[in-house]
């Protein structure tokens, strides 16, 4: 706004003062016109106009905020252009020390200080403010506002001084009356304002019902609040009983209530439920206070109410979101630690859970079976007297009811209000929905693996059912939860079957099972290892230099070896046979094979894990059984020998009748002392000599051959044990006709074993090989034995080209005990072969030969120095 | 006879021939060594008299075998087989062969030498007998059909009237043919010309 007063500084006197009068007259007019919100502003312009027009430098406005006048508080102040304001200093004045001023402005008095020099000394405050801001001049006079408010109006100078005339004055005090009248009519305009606010809080925005009833329910007073709530007149209401507000379920309580009120106990409160004549439902809450007659009869019932719907609401929405919250965690915590035959059990429980919780009386998972172009009921829920779907909606065929699938192979929920909103393409399955009584559902995909897997679904006999989205969350939840289940369970169930194979593998194959964590030395060991030492269970972890101490010492060297080698990367497994001393003294056997499954990049070991065999009864019965077989193999030899020995003794003979033809010849030569019969005579001696020893080796080793005695392991020369073999079996070829060809690699390392078993084995092959070509008719009669090294083993063969193999008999069945291919074969010669060479970690084998006859080979373990020859 | 008889040592066992070898130095007999009867055969043209020394059991040709074959190339020579077990189907077999000697190993004192030297001895007598045997039969072998023929009639005994008559000839005749029979068959007497005829017939 603005106040279009010219300044007239440079006015005469008169003129002066009749444009001042008129200034004041058009600021008091203006002033009423003004609207309240315009006071405050309107104020400063008019004090800013009086200033210049006056030629002061502030005009300002005090009020004080306290009845004791105390605080001034500056409520309007105008300055000329360079002068300061107050407003920054002086907003609250404590007026106190300015009492020489207060004073006289409380008695009504104007304050006239022409020349701020000339202040009296009881005013020395204000002389050191004035000093402050350089203020020369000043005039004050006091205002006097509606309830007895107090104020100043002031003007002062600054770097000049100012003389106010009495006519001034008087002018002034009109201002001051305007000043108080404006701010006077703000004030009021406020409080108005303020009380109808007050006023339209008390009437209009009143939300609390007043309604007054007899015990039959007719009503005798309802307040406006109760009429605006359920749009209808007084009339209307009071036509109307209170009960039929009510709604139906809550009546028989409230009624129970009302008729408990005593005398003594009167009132009460209660939550309950009315009904709008539009059909919704709202919650209230009254204080029902009776009325009692001298009888203690209600007469009349007093109530005040008001509308908590939206309480009750919130209310509501929090337990609802406490209760979805707990069946959320309910349904996913309780598949975390679930073993799987449990889950089909949770799941359907799960199931109800939701039921129960979203409103439904069916809930279901269908699996979808593409294959079968169908979905199938999979988990059921269903609410107490439901009845459950009739065959024809356990397996839905989505061919013939593609209705939902697109939506839900979207991956949106699919929701049926009513029935009729199915197409008429769908008629079979609304009729089977009309039969379970199913008047609307939710359908919730949920996909695996980018498939769609399952639906789940919750149906209502509800009719225009509105699924929420929160429904569709909660089943998508239970959807998830139950692939996630499912994942699980098959996950668990593979698991489970792994661990059991892993298991049954361990305990079934082995004894102990040990993991090795190779750069700490803790070697975890499974029950049946600690079992198979004698240790108490339970204390799984193991120091490896434990194990290493629990080894027998003889042993220790060759199992450090082999799994020095192992863990060097040199053999692919370890395996080593081993003796364990427990802590009793007793000794036990242990297979161990293990294996390093982690190395670092630079090859070396982190881990190993192996098994941990007790093979102490294996063992046992091994060496029971190698006794056998040596009483075996001696019976065979025996046998063998029994069969010939007459052949064999002509074996000595040989070397005996040398002896004595010799003898005779020495007899001659000693008897005709022919010349040089010495020298002859001395020869003579040494080849009777040496046809002795050769006659007493056959002996010997006849002796030995057929003599039980234990396995000896030693070095020993394959070659000269195949000549002398062939040797004693001289007498057989010779009588067979049969010429034994020798083609032996004189540079073979010494073979490890025991000579007599392999003898045995060369004795087999030998008399096999004779016994084929005597029942040949080939020529020439011929058995090959040749020895060579293959692949660091020392290779024995036996070539015969005698009849070979019959037709009906296979290679491998030859080493079958009582296997034979001889009329009179025993038919274990090759049985025990087989027998011995395993023992000697050797092999033996037939082939037969192109042309004809059979080749036997034997590998047997050399020498290791010399393996490099 | 001017022949020396000599040993045929026929053995595959170094030991065994080189101990027959000694003796039969020390005995001052003449020898020939063979490790098989293979090589014996090729090396042998009937040379007689003498000894064939050697083992039943050998590769190859076996000592009965070789002494089989020996017979059937109609040599007579000596034979001494020793054998380390003189199972019944050997001895059978042997004296089959009509082996001289069988001998079993080892053998004892101067039975090896013994064996020989009665093996030589045989051979010698066998040799002369076979060697007159053999004149016998060539002075048969130089008859005529026709003094043949007069020659079985008068071993029969029939009378000169009677083979004159069988054979359609004149009695004189006859006569002039037993005269040319006597004189080539070197006969003094008929008992004389019988035995021959004998001799060479056992033989044959």
């Amino acid at each position: 706004m603005s106040l279009e007063i010219d300044a007239a500084e440079t006015l005469r006197p008169t003129d002066y003062r009749s444009s001042f009068e008129q200034l004041i007259t058009s600021l008091s007019t203006r002033f009423i016109n003004l609207p309240i919100e315009s006071i405050d502003e309107g104020l400063v312009e008019a004090l800013g106009r009086v200033g210049t027009y006056t030629n002061v430098d502030r005009c300002f406005v005090y009020r004080y905020t306290d009845r004791r006048a105390k605080i001034a508080r500056l409520t309007h102040e105008w300055c000329a252009e360079g002068i300061p304001n107050l407003k920054d200093h002086l907003q609250d004045l404590d007026v106190t020390p300015l009492s020489w001023v207060t004073d006289q402005l409380a008695n009504n008095q104007t304050v006239h200080i022409p020349d701020a020099d000339k202040l009296p000394p009881e005013a020395a405050l204000l002389k050191q403010l004035f000093d402050k801001y350089g203020i020369r001049s000043a005039f004050y006079l006091p205002l006097f506002f509606e309830h007895g408010d107090t104020g100043m109006l002031g003007f002062s100078c600054v770097g000049h001084k100012k003389e106010w005339s009495h006519k001034s004055m008087a002018l002034l005090k009109m201002v001051g009356e305007i000043v108080v009248n404006s701010m006077d009519r703000q004030n009021t305009i406020r409080e108005l304002e303020a009380s109808r606010e007050r006023y339209r809080s008390v009437v209009e925005d009143q939300s609390e019902f007043i309604a007054r009833w007899k015990p039959d329910g007719s009503q005798t007073f309802v307040n406006d609040a109760v009429c605006r709530y359920f749009g209808m007149t007084t009339e209307e209401l009071l036509g109307m009983n209170v009960w039929t507000l009510i709604h139906p379920d809550d009546i028989d309580r409230l009624k129970a209530k009302i008729g408990a009120l005593t005398a003594d106990r009167p009132a009460m409160v209660d939550e309950h439920r009315i009904l709008l004549p539009n059909g919704r439902v709202m919650w209230h809450e009254w204080s029902d206070r009776a009325l009692f007659d001298c009888d203690g009869n209600v007469v009349e019932i007093q109530s005040v109410g008001r509308d908590i719907t939206a309480q009750k609401r919130d209310r509501e929405e929090l337990i609802y979101r406490q209760q979805l919250e707990s069946l959320i965690l309910n349904l996913t915590s309780r598949f975390i630690n679930l073993e799987p035959d449990e889950l089909d059990n949770k799941i359907v429980d799960a199931l109800r859970q939701v039921g129960e919780f979203v409103g439904g009386e069916r809930s279901y998972i269908y699996m979808i079976n593409e294959e079968a172009g169908q979905v199938e009921l999979a988990y059921e829920w269903l609410a107490p007297d439901t009845a459950g779907p009739p065959p024809e909606l356990k397996r839905i065929s989505f061919v013939d009811h593609p209705w939902g699938m697109p939506t839900l192979q979207q991956g949106h929920p699919v929701t049926l209000s009513s029935l009729e909103e199915l197409p008429a393409s769908s008629e079979a399955l609304r009729r089977n929905m009309e039969m379970i009584g199913v008047q609307s559902f939710i359908v919730v995909p949920t996909f695996f693996e980018n498939r769609l897997f399952a639906c789940m679904g919750i149906s209502s006999k509800e009719r225009g059912r509105e699924w929420s989205k929160e429904t569709a969350a909660i089943l998508r939840l239970l959807g998830e939860v139950f692939v996630n289940a499912l994942a699980r369970k098959a996950a668990l169930e593979a698991l489970a079957a792994s661990e059991e194979r892993l298991s049954l593998t361990i305990d079934a194959v082995a004894d102990g099972f040990y993991d090795w964590d190779i750069s700490s030395g803790q070697v975890y060991v499974s029950n049946n290892w600690l079992a198979s030492r004698q240790l108490p269970l339970g204390d799984n972890t193991r120091d490896m230099e434990e194990w290493k101490d629990s080894i027998h010492p003889e042993d220790l060297v060759e199992v450090s070896e082999q799994a020095n080698e192992h863990l060097a990367g040199l053999t692919s497994v370890f395996e080593c046979e081993y003796r364990v001393v427990l802590q009793d003294g007793s000794e036990r056997w242990m297979l161990d094979r293990g294996r390093v499954i982690e190395r670092d990049e630079s090859g070396a070991p982190l881990r190993m894990v192996g098994i941990d065999r007790d093979i102490t009864q294996e063992v046992e019965r091994r060496q029971r059984l190698e006794e056998a077989d040596a009483r075996l193999a001696h019976l065979a030899r025996v046998a063998t020998m029994g069969e010939v020995v007459g052949g064999i003794a002509h074996e000595v003979n040989q070397p005996l009748h040398a002896a004595a033809t010799f003898a005779n010849a020495m007899s001659t030569a000693l008897e005709n002392k022919e010349p040089g019969y010495e020298e002859r005579v001395t020869v003579m001696g040494r080849k009777i000599s040496s046809q002795i020893n050769r006659a007493a080796d056959i002996i010997r080793r006849l002796r030995e051959f057929t003599r039980p005695q234990p396995v000896r392991m030693a070095r020993f020369d394959l070659n000269t044990l195949v000549r002398e073999t062939a040797e004693m079996l001289g007498f057989v070829s010779r009588r067979k006709s049969i010429r034994v060809e020798f083609r032996l690699d004189e540079f073979l390392p010494k073979v490890i074993g025991d000579r007599v078993q392999i003898q045995q084995v060369i004795v087999n092959l030998l008399r096999n090989a004779f016994d084929a070509v005597d029942a040949s008719q080939a020529r020439p009669r011929r058995v090959c034995v040749t020895t060579s090294l293959d692949q660091g083993n020392a290779l024995l063969q036996v070539v015969d080209n005698g009849t070979g193999l019959p037709a009906d008999v296979g290679i491998e069945s030859l080493f079958d005990a009582f296997t034979t291919t001889k009329e009179d074969g025993m038919g274990i010669g090759l049985a025990i072969c087989r027998s011995i060479i395993s023992s000697h970690h050797g092999k033996i084998y037939g082939s037969a030969n192109k042309d004809h006859g059979m080749t036997f080979s034997v590998l047997l373990p050399v020498e290791k120095d010399a393996s490099h020859e | 006879m001017n022949d020396t008889p000599t040993v045929y040592i026929v053995d595959d066992d170094d030991a065994s021939r080189e101990s027959v070898e000694m003796l039969l130095a020390e005995m001052k007999v003449a020898y020939q060594s063979f490790e098989s009867a293979e090589a014996f055969l090729e090396s042998y043209q009937g040379e007689r008299p003498g000894c064939l020394v050697t083992d039943v059991r050998m590769l190859e040709m076996s000592g009965l075998e070789l002494q089989e074959e020996l017979q059937r190339r109609g040599v007579t020579l000596s034979v001494v087989v020793v054998t380390g077990y003189a199972d019944t189907p050997v001895i059978v077999r042997a004296i089959k062969a009509g082996a001289v000697t069988l001998l079993q190993k080892p053998a004892r004192n101067h039975e090896l030498w013994d064996a020989i030297r009665e093996g030589l001895a045989k051979d010698v007598e066998n040799y002369e007998q076979e060697l007159e045997l053999r004149e016998l039969q060539s002075r048969i072998d130089s008859l005529t059909p026709a003094e043949s023929e007069v020659l079985d009639m008068i071993v029969d005994g029939i009378p000169n009237k009677t083979i004159a008559s069988r054979l359609d000839i004149s009695v004189r005749t006859v006569e002039v043919r037993r005269q040319h029979v006597f004189s080539k068959l070197k006969a003094d007497s008929l008992a004389e010309l019988v035995k021959i005829v004998m001799k060479t017939k056992n033989s044959s």
